[in-house]
Formats: structure tokens, sequence, C-alpha cells
């Protein structure tokens, strides 16, 4: 409760300050005539030599004035200098390392080229970077490149981003295999996914086990934990920001690969040269192929997933860019049964399980002039579940019934979003903007029909849920300001507020992150974020885990709320090439809801919502640890997360507080990449985590009227699985061809065969004697992969 | 791409993969005393108590029965119902007493090895009425149609009703015994009869009641086997419910319909509810939040629920017949020679 008091103090004394602090601080700018006027502004963008690829989160630094900047996600910086030269790093972790002499008269715009680093021991030792994540304001943040993910271990050949975001340290899987991502106590409702700046609602396919995200199609990402700056919001727990590449601008390329578990290609060129550029990938398993060659007619059961992404990106003028991406991947699980020729019985069934996501986003960015930059998103969303159960059964020979019940969810979102950037004077950065959202969700509906074919007399029963349509919007407002020489900070004040079935919500974010540099190696970092969320997403409703439902704030469930806090602190020792992180955090979680223990499934849309559910809060905190070398011929990463994540419902565990689902104490990962000869790599990790918390029956009794037995359920979560734990292992064998490039990849998934539960079920025995049996998802699997990059 | 195949093969045969598993459990279970008792005017108290037991214990429920408590029955007018022990956990009424209907009854279970516990219920009384019945013509020759009305009283108060028809089956020897060419009438059954109704609320499940986006029966060709309803539009007052229920031709002789109306109590409905959904939806070991299965025990497990039962027996002339319809007479009958 302390805890909740110092963060409620916090939150008051920054929305105080802010309120005066940042009016003020634009009267001193437009006012600030002298500051201006000894400096002048160097912007421009940073792009990729060979494809004039616009290049994200490239550091711009400074070396003598020990100030710098990142490039934002359209490739665009921009920095004050003062008279005379400087000498300035550009430096990305796949790019080599640009040092310049810039001596600056007036206010300029530059285009930054940068060569990719080639694969080779020499250019892997070279200078590292004078400035690297750690000179952010921003904490709790770590950025990877699509090119990163392809070298880390893979599983099925296969690299995924949410698997490698689970590497890195505050956040964690749910169980394991899957790719439900639990961001410091967080719930995975509660990661913001942006997929070229929309909001994704399940990246995931084959039922969890990989994410939609085609790693050559990424150009990058970023995943943050806290301190979020005002620029975000709507989720409480991550911001997980990916961007697609653009396109070459200059020639035809592409990449295509064969694996175990997908196919994909890539291809990319110029639509008009350094004009125009175009990509498409599509990417499609073909386990439902292979598979069908092993079963019985009788009984088959296919899982199948695609994904397609498609981009355009024209150069209108020197100023101006168009982007216009499309994404649409889905997935299906079916599970068929035909009575064979011998069999008595003649029932037909079709089980399927699907989901889709659409997205269409369409960006426009302008350099406006020197000091000031703006991008406009638009685009719309589409997510839709669906449970289908069909049946068809021969009752005589001349009549047959058939069933068919559907369940089905979907989302509709339609997005308008401004951001601007604004560099007045040396010591602020200026980022404001504003988005607003329209939300249709449908959370249920169900149809069961039975027909008789003889009589051709059929019936229906329909159960629909409420539809609904929310509208959210926000507008903010940031200061990235130098305070003194060692310190610096990003201030900034986010409204929220949104519109739900008659009911409105609004609240004032503030958010703060301070860093103080103590030596040129050393800064500590402190930040503050209050996050307000409008959706609540409700898990496991009595059936399969597909059936997931999202639904808006309403009357009876406001929207979830977070404060954080965090402060840590990182070092750099460039002769090493490493880097240490140590963050810790507090987290509190208001307005958080599950499902009430004495209502039913679907009996939701009867009662409402607010009637199903019950209201809680929850508390986060933990210290996380990270270890990473990079630029070197070794490198990788170590991190060890501790944490604690609890929940409180009035209505559950009689009130008393209880571990969260994916509560985990201790987490281990250790990822390390050698370069062994020029064209050979190999990767390991290895990760470990504690036993996820089971709530589990306590008692069994019996209803000898209907001949029922039933469970009797204990405390919340008090058992907890075995912890897991696993290495992988990956190398991979690269060639120049004539016209490409070559790399064939073998692996092993769970090389010392651990047995990690992904879930735990009860086998009765012979005397009705109950044990607990785990069910592993995938024990030692070998993999390999053949790719060429053209 | 065999290969690829048979690797993935190694894949699949490790998903299913099943091991034994040591779990710390925190084995304080304490034991429960679970009461299960529908009490109805038209029978004798019948009250049947069970102990919990831990989860992973063995099962065998007969040894489990609690055959030591004291149990008592109190009605609102504080009249005692002292139950005896029969066997395997079944206590009665000694003087084949029978509940009263209107009234609310408070079960109370006292055992030495267990805390006490209580629940109260009543059953509550409603008078119905088969107002008429008459054959409709029918576009199918394999069917007979009849129109049935029927009057409810609902008494003030929140209401739960049940509705179901039956008719008299006669079963007809070679149905069932092929060998047998005798086409002789064997017995006779009551099966149930599907109807339709012009009463919009009537659901198909009870756990579709309280939920008013079940939308009603849409092309209701084959109609409700059983029919679920509350009193939401009709509280208090009476309520005509016209039914239309087919009849298979080739099965009767003469129409014989039976209608039974229950009343159900909120703990029992409450519970139903629960039977009915667990056998939809199962136990799912990725659920979240399991559901805590309705109880209306302090300090124990189960229900104690009363109901209320009518039956309104017409035959195609809108005479009532008799229990006495139900005996099998062992005849040769024309009709059944016809098949």
């Amino acid at each position: 409760m302390k805890c909740q008091a110092i963060l409620s103090s916090v939150k008051n004394v920054l929305c105080i300050f802010l309120q005066w602090d940042l009016p003020l601080l634009m009267i001193v700018l437009t006012t600030s005539g002298p500051i201006m006027a000894q400096s002048y502004s160097l912007s421009g963008y940073v792009e990729d030599a060979l494809s004039r690829e616009r290049i994200p989160r490239v550091n711009v630094y400074l070396i003598e004035e020990r100030s710098g900047t990142s490039s934002n996600e359209f490739g665009y910086f921009n920095l004050n200098v003062g008279l005379g030269c400087s000498r300035v790093s550009v430096s990305h972790v796949m790019y080599t390392t640009l040092l310049l002499d810039w001596c600056i008269q007036s206010d300029s715009i530059f285009v930054l080229e940068m060569t990719p680093r080639v694969a080779s021991l020499d250019s892997l030792i070279i200078t590292p970077s004078i400035s690297g994540d750690t000179d952010r304001i921003q904490m709790s943040s770590h950025q990877l490149s699509g090119a990163e993910i392809e070298s880390m271990p893979s599983i099925l050949g296969e690299a995924d981003v949410i698997k490698i975001i689970q590497l890195l340290p505050g956040a964690k899987s749910g169980r394991e295999g899957f790719n439900d991502l639990y961001v410091r106590g967080g719930q995975p409702d509660q990661n913001l996914i942006l997929l070229d700046g929309l909001p994704l609602y399940n990246p995931n396919h084959l039922l969890g086990l990989f994410s939609v995200f085609n790693p050559p199609v990424l150009k990058q990402i970023e995943l943050l934990k806290g301190g979020f700056p005002a620029r975000y919001g709507g989720r409480l727990s991550s911001v997980i920001n990916l961007t697609t590449k653009d396109g070459n601008l200059r020639r035809f390329g592409g990449e295509g690969k064969l694996g175990l578990l997908t196919s994909r290609l890539m291809l990319e060129g110029p639509l008009m040269k350094d004009r125009a550029s175009w990509m498409i990938s599509g990417r499609r398993t073909f386990l439902d192929q292979m598979t069908r060659w092993f079963q019985p007619k009788e009984r088959q059961e296919s899982i199948f997933f695609y994904d397609l992404n498609v981009k355009t990106n024209v150069i209108v003028s020197n100023r101006d860019r168009i982007h216009l991406s499309g994404y649409l991947g889905a997935d299906q699980f079916i599970n068929r049964t035909r009575p064979s020729r011998e069999s008595s019985l003649s029932r037909n069934t079709d089980h399927k399980v699907g989901w889709k996501n659409q997205l269409m986003s369409l960006r426009w960015h302008r350099l406006v002039n020197d000091h000031a930059f703006i991008s406009v998103t638009m685009g719309t969303v589409g997510y839709d579940v669906m449970n289908e159960f069909r049946s068809r059964e021969a009752i005589t020979t001349d009549s047959s019934e058939s069933f068919r019940s559907i369940w089905t969810s979907s989302i509709r979102d339609y997005t308008l979003r401004l951001d601007a950037e604004v560099k007045p004077a040396r010591r602020h950065y200026f980022r404001f903007g504003g988005e607003i959202i329209s939300h249709t969700f449908k959370p249920s509906s169900t149809q069961s029909t039975l027909t008789n074919q003889r009589g051709k007399q059929s019936r229906s029963r329909i159960r629909e849920s409420t539809s609904f349509l929310i509208t959210e919007y926000a507008i903010y407002l940031e200061d990235e300001l130098r305070l003194f020489d060692n310190t610096s900070a990003n201030l900034g004040i986010r409204y929220s507020g949104g519109h739900s079935d008659g009911k409105q919500a609004s609240a004032v974010e503030p958010r703060a992150s301070v860093k103080f540099d103590m030596t040129h190696q050393m800064d500590v970092k402190v930040s503050y974020a209050f996050v307000q969320q409008y959706l609540h997403r409700l898990n496991g409703a009595g059936s399969s885990i597909s059936r997931e439902v999202w639904i808006p704030f309403m009357s009876g469930i406001q929207p979830q709320t977070s404060s954080q806090i965090a402060i840590g602190a990182s070092s750099r020792l460039p002769h090493y090439g490493i880097e240490l992180t140590l963050e810790a955090y507090y987290k509190h979680l208001d307005d958080q809801i599950k499902y009430r223990l004495d209502t039913l499934p679907y009996q939701s849309t009867g009662l409402g919502w607010a009637n199903v559910v019950e209201r809680g809060q929850g508390t986060a905190y933990g210290i996380e640890l990270m270890v990473r070398r990079q630029n070197r011929r070794l490198n990788g990463w170590l991190n060890y997360t501790w944490s604690h994540s609890q929940r409180m419902f009035s209505g559950l565990n009689e009130g008393k507080s209880f571990h969260d689902n994916y509560d985990r104490r201790h987490d281990i990962s250790i990822v390390g990449q050698y370069q062994v000869t020029q064209f050979t790599t190999v990767s390991a990790s290895w990760v470990y985590s504690s036993g996820y918390p089971l709530w589990l029956p306590a008692g069994r009794y019996y209803d000898p009227i209907n001949d029922v037995g039933w469970f009797e359920y204990g405390a919340i979560n008090a058992t907890r699985s075995p912890a897991s734990h696993r290495l992988d292992l990956t190398a991979r064998f690269t060639k120049q061809i004539k016209w490409g490039k070559r790399t064939f990849s073998l692996g092993l998934f769970n090389v010392y065969n651990r047995r990690n539960p992904m879930y735990v079920y009860p086998q009765a025995n012979i005397y009705g004697t109950i044990r607990w049996e785990r069910v592993s998802l995938l024990s030692l699997v070998p993999d390999f992969s053949y790719a060429i990059q053209f | 791409m065999r290969s690829c195949s048979i690797l993935f093969l190694v894949t699949i045969f490790s998903l299913h993969c099943a091991t034994p598993i040591e779990l710390e459990f925190e084995s304080d279970y304490v034991p429960k005393v679970t009461v299960f008792t529908e009490f109805s005017p038209d029978s004798i108290w019948s009250v049947q108590l069970i102990q919990s037991v831990a989860y992973t214990d063995s099962v065998n429920w007969e040894q489990y029965a609690i055959d030591d408590a004291s149990v008592t029955i109190h009605s609102s007018l504080d009249i005692v119902q002292p139950m005896v022990y029969m066997s395997n956990g079944r206590y009665i009424s000694p003087s084949g007493q029978a509940p009263f209907p209107n009234t609310r009854y408070t079960i109370t279970v006292q055992s030495v090895d267990f805390p006490s516990v209580n629940g109260s219920s009543e059953a509550r009384s409603f008078e119905t009425e088969l107002t008429e019945i008459q054959e409709i013509s029918s576009a199918d020759t394999t069917i007979r149609s009849f129109r049935v009305r029927l009057r409810i009283d609902d008494p003030p108060g929140q209401d739960y009703y049940s509705l179901h028809l039956d008719y008299l089956y006669r079963v007809c020897r070679g149905d069932e015994q092929q060998i047998d060419t005798t086409w002789a009438l064997r017995e006779t059954r009551l099966r149930s009869a599907y109807f339709d109704s012009d009463f919009a609320e009537m659901r198909e499940s009870v756990s579709d009641v309280n939920d008013p986006s079940v939308l009603p029966v849409v092309d209701e060709s084959n109609g409700f086997s059983h029919a679920y309803f509350n009193d939401r539009t009709f509280e208090g007052t009476s309520k005509t419910i016209n039914l239309i229920v087919r009849l298979p031709q080739d099965q009767l002789l003469e129409p014989h319909i039976r209608v039974t109306i229950k009343n159900w109590s909120n703990e029992l409905w409450s519970y139903q509810e629960y039977l009915e959904l667990v056998d939809l939806y199962g136990p799912n070991y990725f659920e979240e939040t399991p559901k805590a299965i309705y109880s209306n025990i302090n300090g124990g497990l189960g229900v104690f629920g009363g109901k209320y039962s009518r039956h309104l027996r017409v035959d195609d002339q809108g005479e009532s017949w008799d229990n006495e319809d139900l005996k099998v007479v062992d005849q040769f009958i024309p009709a059944c020679n016809q098949r």
C-alpha cells in the first residue's frame, strides 16, 4: 500500500509540474532567441547505401559535446550543434559506424548513407559504437533488427520475433513453447503490438507456437517495458513497435527459404529507380500437406497458416514519402473424422478452429523544414476468431441428420494518427500529436443448426452478444530536454479518452524519464509512467485456448490503469564491447478483470459483462540484469530477472492476494553467437524459468442424484509446475554464390530433451487414485532449413 | 520431402508425450459434508449425504457415505422432521412424510466428524390447466399434428418452469426382436414429443433462459423436446401457451399426451445450469478461472432444492387418462400387424 501511495504521489506531483512546466517551456522556447542563435539545426535521414532503405534507431552522436539523438522509425533525425566543427559518430549495430567531421554554418539537412556490415571476421572487430542504446533517455527498452532475429537460435528452422523477445529481461513466456508475452507482470492484452503503426490483437500462429511476423520483412523491432514516452498509450505493460521494410529502391532482390515448418519468399525492387519501391512476402506452412500422408483417412488432423505482407514506398518529393503496407494472415486447425467402410458408425465430423488478422496502413511523412517533421498514419485492422463444428450422421439409408455450430468473435479498427517532431532549440526536442481509433467489437456469436435431411427440417439457435462501438482518442506532448550538462529528461503528458456504451472515460497520463550521466560510461535513469487502457481481454471462457474475448470499458467495467516507476543504471565497457544494465521496477495495476467463479461461460451476453467479471488490482515488482556483448566474434547476452506478480480480487480467493498466472520468480536466459569462420556461425541459447502457478482442484465430491462428480477448487494458484529449462543450438553455413548468397542452417531444439510442462492434467488409475501428468509440447527436435538471398 | 515429413513425424509424436509429474500439493484438504436433495410434494423426504474427498484420494463413493449424521428439516412453521438413516448415505422421513408446497424448508446436518451445515429451499406450487386439444391438418402424412392450449397461473415471485411433452408409444415386438415375426404389441411406453410454441420466451436449455441474447428458436419445424422459461413476462398472472405437437402417425393407435410442467426453485435451477454447462464444455486445463459449482449448503457442498410438478394427461378427444394405460397389454393388434 505504501508503494501505491508513493506512485500516486509521483503522479500528482508530475501532473502539477507538467501543468505549469510545459506551457512555460513553450513560452521560453518561443522567446529564447539567444539560445537559438547560438546553434544550428542538423536534420535529415539515415539510409542504407545499397537499398536506400531508411534506417530507424541509428545513433547520431556529437562526440565532444557528449550529446546525440537517434533516428525515428522513419529514419529521421534532428539535433542541434554549436558553431564550428563537430565530430559526429553515426552508428547502428547492423551497419559500419561512420565517423564524420561536420562544420556547420547554417541549418542543414543531410541524407546519411550507411553501409551494411559484411559478415567477416575483420569487419566484426570494429570500433564499438560510442553511443549505444544506453545513451538514450529512454530506459527499459531493447532494439532488434530483422537480421538480428534471423541470426538467433530457431525452432524448427523458424526464427521468431516474440520468442526472441521472451529471451529479454522482464519479458516472460506463458506456457512452454507458446508466444503469449507477459511483460513485467502484465497480461498479453496489455502489450501494444504495432505493425507499421497499427495495433494487432493476436500476433500468434499455430495456436501460439509462432508469431505472425515474418523476419525478412522486418526492418526494426523495438520493445519498451516501462518509462513509456507520451506518444505511446492504450496498453499498460509494453510497446512492441515493428516496422516493415520499404523495399529496395535501387535493384531487384529477394530472399527465399525452405524449412521444416514453413517456406517463404520475399521479393523487393524499384518501381521507379530511386523514386518508388515495392516489397511482397509470403510465408506458408506445409504441415497440412505433410501430415496428410501419415494419417488414416478415418481421422485426419491438420494445421495450417500463412502470412502475406505487401508494401509500396513512394518518394513524392525530397521532403515527402508515402508508404502503403498491408498484412493478411490466417490460421486454421482442422480435425476431420470419416467412418471407415468396416465401421458400423456413420458419422462424419469436421472441427475447425481459426483466426485471421488483416491490416492496411497508409503512412505519409514530411520533412516540413529544418526543425520539423510530421507523419500521418491511417489504416484499418481486422481480427476474426472462429470455432466451427459440423457433423453429419446417416440415420437410415434414406435420411440423415446434420449439425453445425459456429462461434465467432471479431474486431474492426479504423485509426487516424498524427505525429510531429520539432526541435526549436538546442536543449529541447518536442514531439506532439494525437490519434483517434474507432473500434467495433463483436465479442461472441454462436449459431447452431440441426437439419434433418429426409424431412428437410431444420432448427437453429443463435446466441449473439451485443456489439460495441468504442471511440478512443488521445493527444500528447513530449519534451526531450537537457536540464543540465549531465542531466536530460523526457517529460510528457498524454490526455486520452474514450466513448463506449454511452459511457465516457478520460485520463491525464503523466510520463517522465530522467537520465543522469554519472561518468562518460555510466548513467542512471529513473522513469514514471501512468497509462490508461480502454480495452480488456478475458481468457478461456470455459473452452479452448482460442476462446479469447476482447471487450471495451463500459458501465460497471472501468478502463484499466497502471502506474510504473523504474530506476536503472547502465554502464558501458567499450573496450570489451560490453554493456551492463540493471533495472528495478514497481508497477501497480487497477481495474483488472477476471471471470467470476459463480458465473457460467456465455452468461456474459445475458447478464451483461459487468455481472460476470470480478474487478481487482495487481502489483508487480522485480529486478532485471542484462549483460550484453556486441560487435565481437562472440556476441550475446546474459539476463537474469527476479520478479513477483500478485493479484487481488475481492470475489476471488476470499479476497486474499494470490500469484498471477505466470508469476515466475527467476528467469535466466543466456544467448550466444560465435563467428567461427567468415561463413560459419553457431548460436546457442539456454533458458531457465521457475515454475508457473497452477490452480488445481483440492477436493472432489459426488452428486448421487445426477451421477456426476464435481471438483472443489482450493486456494488460487497455490501449486507450482516444475521449473522449465532447455538448450537450443543452431549452426549456419553461408556461401557466396554467383548471384547471391545461400545459407544452410542446422538446429537442435531442446538439446538435452527436457520435458517442460505445457500443461498438467489429472489421470486416474483403476483404483480411482489421481496422479498428475504433464504434457510436454516439444522434446528434442532437430531442424534444418535452406535459404537463398539475391 | 519424404525425409522432411519423417522428421516432422518425430515432432508430432513428441507433441503428445505425457509423463507423470510430482506436484507439491498442500495436503491439508478438509473433507466437507455434501448434501443432495431434490424434494417435491409428490414424493417423501429423502436426503443423500456423502463426504467430499481430497482430489488425489481414491474414490469409492459408497465408503464415503455419511451414516451417523443427525438430519433435521425445519419448516418456516417450526415443524421439525427428523430423518432416519437407510443405506448408502440415504436418509428418509420415517413417517413417509412429503414436503408441503409453498413452505420454505431448512435442512440441518450435524455429524461428529464435520461442522454443522445447512441450506434452505421451497417447492412453489402453481395451478395449470389444459384447456384445449385439437387435431390440425398436416402436410406431412406421416405426422399427426395437434394444437394444445394450456394455462399457467403464476404465483407471485420469481419462478422458473420447464415444459415437457410425452405421448404413449406402443412398442411392437418386431421392433426389438428382429427374429420374431409376430407383430404383437409388446409394451406401452412414454416417449418425448416434439412441439412448437407461440411463446417467444421458451428456450431449449436452462442456461439460455436468463440470457436475452439467445434468440427464439428460428425455423422451428422440428421444435422443442424440452422447453424452459421464466415468468419474466407474466409475473403473478395467468399465461396461456399454445403448443403445436407433432406425433408420428405410424406409432399411434390413439393419441395419448402427457404434459409435464415443473416449477423449479431458484436453488435447483441454478444447480441445473451447472449440470448442463459442464456437460457442454467439460474440463479445460487451459482455463484460467475454473468455475465454482453452485451450492446452497452453508459450510458444505451440494444442493438442497425443491420443485413442484404437474402432469396433465389428455387424449385426442380431450379425455383424461391415467397410468393404467401404461400397462403392457400383450395382445395382437392390427396396428402392429400393418407394419
